[in-house]
């Protein structure tokens, strides 16, 4: 292991890529410094700091060959899964879930940490596993990469956190479709998506008289109906299931095309939503800077997702490849499903917004992820 | 770096690699491009209804009472009044220990702890401790020094006069709003236009930023003049008070009225209450029974008869009738006098008041021509008075004989003690009927007038000649031989006539041997200047109109010739005068030998049943709610019910005739 950069790597700095990255931190501690304003803790400055060691822990990993990380891959993963298993023992439980390590004044949220553990194990699957000019995945020759998947997916959904699960999951189902797969397998997805479709049509959409002929509907608790619900129709219940969805829709479009100003949003300052500076921050900057600047933010998020698939476009070998797809998988089903439920797309399960959202352990995360990008683009081409 | 030589060359199929980076970048586009059109969707084309939805979310309107107007009489002495008090409230969460502080409070204001205790426990972030406090109190809280006390100014109305026409003013609510008589009757012009700011409100239903100035909307209520006098409605109440206790009564009412202009003078009823601490009295005992509420009023109608047979020419002056010495059957019923008496003229049949002879009168004016006669003077027709509630009077045709002969002498009908003064007053009015009514101007601060009542003509019941004829007659009711001997003054001529009606008994279905004794007067009688009623209801002691009710007319009237200024009669009348020298046994006569007489004419009328198409309202007293409907329905009445629990009281009261799908109140209250 050799911490140095040499001169060729240089060019192949992605620029565009950190510049993207540092614009949207930048709007992120801005806007948390409204989300946060007094008589608010001021936790802006604390997202400063993690920002701080963020960077450090970036330009730690930008120096480490990746083909050393290749070969730690598995150890980082055994040690993260240890970890999950270790939270069931000693972990901190706050709003019902199991999920933070308490030590001193520091939580650590180790899931966060999971994601990128799960997305260099899969990479080293794929990438041990080439066989020149064989044939796509069948089901039967997929069971490597998932179960490296389910292990971690499953440990993340017991503590429960369905939200980091999902991204999880999501993401890994990126990475195995990007890995070329049979097509009868990719039919199968698509026709699961058809059918989850008409399921919620039939049980929550379609207008029919009571009682109505169910198919999923009855067999769910009460509480998670509710969500589907209340994600379809926020309105019809502003305060139970509905609330959140109704309250963000109505910060989001309350900011119109200008917005309201920094720190003059209405909705943010007089705290209608509960998770305004985690999940919810999008609506605080939708509700203050408008359409406008959202289209911003969105273009500067696509801008990391393109310069992000170009690294792993460019990559030097199969790993770098699916790590960087990965990891912009991994993040762009982060931001579309946080900003999706902030809009009313989706519905609302508790996912951060990378780089903008305040949370230590979310923003190393992706920061670890970022520089893993960096990473491989620096190494393009070393022989 | 050892790797370096192991890692292999770029991969000869990176072709695929390329194309699938592609696809999800197609896809990645795709998705964000529909969070764009989401947004799109969002804060541009729906942002003014969700902006809307936010500012319906933490605008928050506060309503700032307007100063309700004030109620004056015709002199401009206040009835009511608002004035700013204060009124103390607690945020229970900053008090560091609430036990003690209730407890500390309670000792201050006089308040039950355990009580004050529990509220402050229960509120979280306010809590009223006491409103409409006294200054001392308010003090006395101030010098606690608790954390988290708020102070604020509610208006509170405020009643100079006490229980001086507290029936006609009414009361209001805690919240200000009118509950009674005129409060409630021109509540809308009373309370003004409430000013209203806007604050923001939390996600926590906290009110912050009171922000902006008074809304320049903001207007006191109007104020309302009315035409009662207040030192007449105090004597009216006092001499009224003084009958009802003098008769051990259970209630009564008075009624001055200027029959020249149908101005109501005084509007009194008994028993009284304070409008300022109306909780000590009950809702009924608030009701201003005098101008809303119907009874039959007995012999006091006479004289509406007699004018309008002598306006149809049926009678005159002089005719004579026979009045069946003291018995007369009609039909199956029997009609009797208190004394038998042979022929006499309509004077002294008025004079003697004489039921046969009254039933003879009806008899030879026809039916058509009697009812006329009495709807001429108003009768069975709303005053008008712009008092909720008030009653009409029921007034059937008299298709049976002995109808026709009951309602001769006011019995089988029903009438508003202010109807009865009013339809004296055209008599007193050389026959025009004038318009009741109580409420001279209702004029806004900016000096507009919202109402003016003026002195309205209704029409002509009797002409002026019959008028006057009538009212002479009346004059010996008052004088040796008639039956209110006590009702005489010495220095004015005085019309009357007294009456003394069986009430309804609501349980028997016919009549019980309550009565209500009344006297009604014209003073002076020849440029007659008042109309004076009293009714006493279910004397006790005697119950005949000429001893119960007549001593307080004579009291009302003294006062009310004095306070008018009114000159003395030129000639006083000798009969009257002899009678006022030696009033006691001219008065204990009649009543000696009457009281027999009296009882079998009234039996008679018992077993009088109702008109069809009339009803008597069940008395419904403690019923539940449901068995009351049920009653009502199955007699034909249309039940309206206010609260819940067991009747505590109905309007039309028990036993009263009504029309039948007459609307009868109920009002409902749970039993401690």
């Amino acid at each position: 292991m050799q911490l140095r950069i040499e001169r060729r790597m240089v060019p192949h700095i992605p620029w565009g890529l950190i510049f993207s990255v540092l614009a949207v931190c930048g709007l992120g501690i801005w806007n948390l410094a409204s989300a946060s304003r007094p008589p608010h803790s001021p936790v802006w400055g604390s997202q400063m700091g993690y920002l701080g060691i963020s960077m450090v822990a970036v330009l730690v990993v930008c120096l480490v060959d990746y083909r050393w990380i290749q070969r730690m891959a598995l150890p980082i993963y055994v040690g993260n899964i240890l970890l999950l298993i270790a939270l069931r023992f000693f972990g901190h439980t706050a709003k019902g879930a199991e999920s933070w390590f308490v030590i001193g004044p520091f939580r650590m949220q180790p899931a966060e940490f999971m994601k990128i553990g799960v997305v260099l194990m899969l990479a080293k699957v794929y990438h041990d596993d080439f066989q020149p000019n064989a044939p796509s995945y069948s089901l039967t020759r997929l069971w490597k990469p998932v179960l490296v998947v389910f292990v971690p997916f499953a440990l993340v959904l017991v503590q429960p956190d369905l939200g980091t699960a999902l991204m999880i999951g999501l993401s890994s189902l990126t990475i195995i479709l990007f890995g070329k797969v049979r097509w009868y397998l990719v039919a199968t997805l698509v026709a699961g998506v058809f059918a989850a479709g008409i399921v919620i049509w039939n049980d929550y959409i379609r207008d029919v008289p009571e009682p109505r002929p169910t198919i999923v509907r009855h067999h769910l608790k009460k509480h998670q109906s509710q969500r589907i619900s209340g994600w379809l129709d926020p309105e019809a219940d502003l305060r139970g299931s509905g609330y959140h969805a109704a309250q963000s829709k109505i910060a989001v479009g309350s900011g119109g095309v200008s917005g309201k100003g920094w720190r003059e949003g209405t909705q943010t300052g007089l705290r209608f939503l509960p998770e305004q500076h985690t999940d919810f921050i999008f609506s605080v900057w939708a509700e203050e800077h408008g359409f406008v600047m959202c289209i911003v933010l969105l273009v500067l998020y696509g801008a990391i997702f393109i310069f992000g698939l170009g690294v792993g476009f460019n990559a030097r070998d199969r790993f770098g490849a699916f790590v960087a797809v990965g990891v912009v998988a991994m993040l762009f089903w982060q931001v579309f499903e946080n900003i999706g439920m902030v809009i009313g797309l989706l519905p609302v399960t508790g996912i951060t917004l990378p780089l903008m959202s305040y949370g230590g352990s979310s923003l190393l995360s992706v920061m670890l992820s970022i520089g893993l990008l960096v990473n491989i683009s620096m190494r393009r081409h070393m022989f | 770096m050892r790797d370096f030589k192991a890692a292999r060359a770029p991969e000869p199929n990176a072709k695929w690699l390329k194309l699938r980076v592609r696809l999800l970048f197609g896809l990645f586009l795709m998705l964000l491009g529909v969070a764009f059109g989401r947004a799109v969707q969002l804060q541009v084309f729906e942002q003014e209804k969700l902006r809307g939805m936010a500012q319906d979310q933490y605008v928050r309107h506060i309503e700032i009472p307007a100063r309700r107007g004030d109620i004056f009489d015709r002199r401009g002495t206040p009835l009511a009044q608002s004035v700013e008090v204060d009124s103390i409230w607690v945020d229970p969460s900053m008090l560091p220990d609430v036990k003690a502080a209730s407890r500390a409070l309670a000792k201050a204001l006089k308040l039950d702890p355990d009580e004050l205790g529990a509220r402050l426990a229960r509120a979280r972030r306010f809590a009223w401790v006491k409103r409409q406090a006294k200054p001392a109190e308010v003090a006395a809280v101030k010098a606690l020094a608790l954390p988290g006390m708020g102070f604020s100014k509610e208006p509170k109305r405020f009643y100079p006069q006490r229980e001086l026409g507290a029936h006609v003013v009414g009361t209001v609510g805690m919240d200000g709003r009118g509950l009674e008589g005129l409060e409630l009757a021109f509540q809308d012009e009373l309370s003004g236009q409430n000013s209203s700011t806007s604050g923001f409100r939390d996600a926590k239903g906290r009110k912050l930023l009171v922000q902006g100035a008074l809304d320049p909307l903001q207007r006191q209520g109007a104020a309302v003049t009315l035409t009662l006098d207040r030192h007449l409605q105090y004597v009216a109440e006092k001499a009224l008070s003084r009958a009802v206790e003098d008769a051990k009564a259970v209630a009564g009412m008075a009624v001055v009225l200027d029959p020249r202009t149908g101005e109501l003078l005084a509007v009194a009823n008994h028993p009284r209450f304070n409008p300022n601490t109306p909780e000590s009295s009950s809702r009924s005992g608030m009701r201003n029974r005098a101008a809303l509420d119907t009874f039959e009023p007995g012999s006091t109608l006479k004289a509406f008869v007699v004018a309008a047979a002598m306006e149809e020419k049926a009678i005159t002056a002089d005719s004579l009738f026979f009045c069946e010495n003291g018995a007369w059957r009609v039909g199956r019923h029997t009609i009797n006098d208190t004394h038998s008496y042979g022929w006499l003229t309509p004077q002294v049949i008025l004079q003697k008041s004489s039921n046969i002879c009254m039933a003879k009168i009806a008899q030879a004016m026809g039916r058509e021509k009697f009812v006329k006669g009495y709807q001429a003077f108003g009768f069975a027709e709303r005053t008008g008075l712009s008092l909720p509630g008030e009653g009409r009077g029921v007034l059937p045709f008299p298709k049976a004989e002995v109808s026709l002969a009951t309602q001769s002498f006011g019995q089988g009908m029903t009438a508003t003690a202010v109807q009865i003064a009013a339809a004296y007053g055209a008599l007193a009015n050389d026959g025009v009927l004038m318009r009741p009514y109580l409420v001279s101007k209702v004029v806004d601060p900016d000096g507009v007038v919202l109402l003016e009542n003026r002195p309205t003509e209704l029409r002509r019941a009797v002409s002026a000649k019959v008028a006057r004829q009538v009212v002479g007659m009346l004059e010996s009711v008052v004088a040796k031989g008639g039956t209110a001997l006590k009702a005489a003054m010495e220095d004015y001529r005085v019309a009357g006539k007294t009456g003394t009606a069986q009430k309804a008994d609501p349980v028997a279905r016919g009549y019980s041997d309550k009565r209500i004794a009344s006297f009604v007067g014209v003073v002076p009688a020849e440029s007659p200047r008042a109309v004076i009623l009293v009714v006493v209801d279910e004397p006790k002691t005697d119950v005949y109109g000429g001893t119960v009710a007549a001593p307080a007319f004579k009291e009302i009237a003294t006062a009310a010739m004095a306070h008018l200024a009114v000159p003395p009669s030129r000639t006083v009348a000798p009969e009257v005068a002899v009678a006022a020298e030696s009033p006691a046994p001219a008065a204990a006569k009649p009543g000696a030998n009457a009281s027999g007489a009296a009882r079998t004419a009234l039996a008679d009328a018992v077993t009088e049943t109702p008109e069809p198409g009339t009803v008597r309202v069940p008395d419904l007293q403690g019923e539940v709610g449901r068995e009351a409907v049920v009653k009502l329905l199955a007699a034909a009445l249309e039940p309206q019910v206010l609260g819940s629990g067991r009747v505590v009281s109905q309007t039309p009261a028990a036993g009263s005739l009504v029309e039948k799908g007459a609307r009868v109140t109920l009002e409902l209250a749970a039993r401690q």
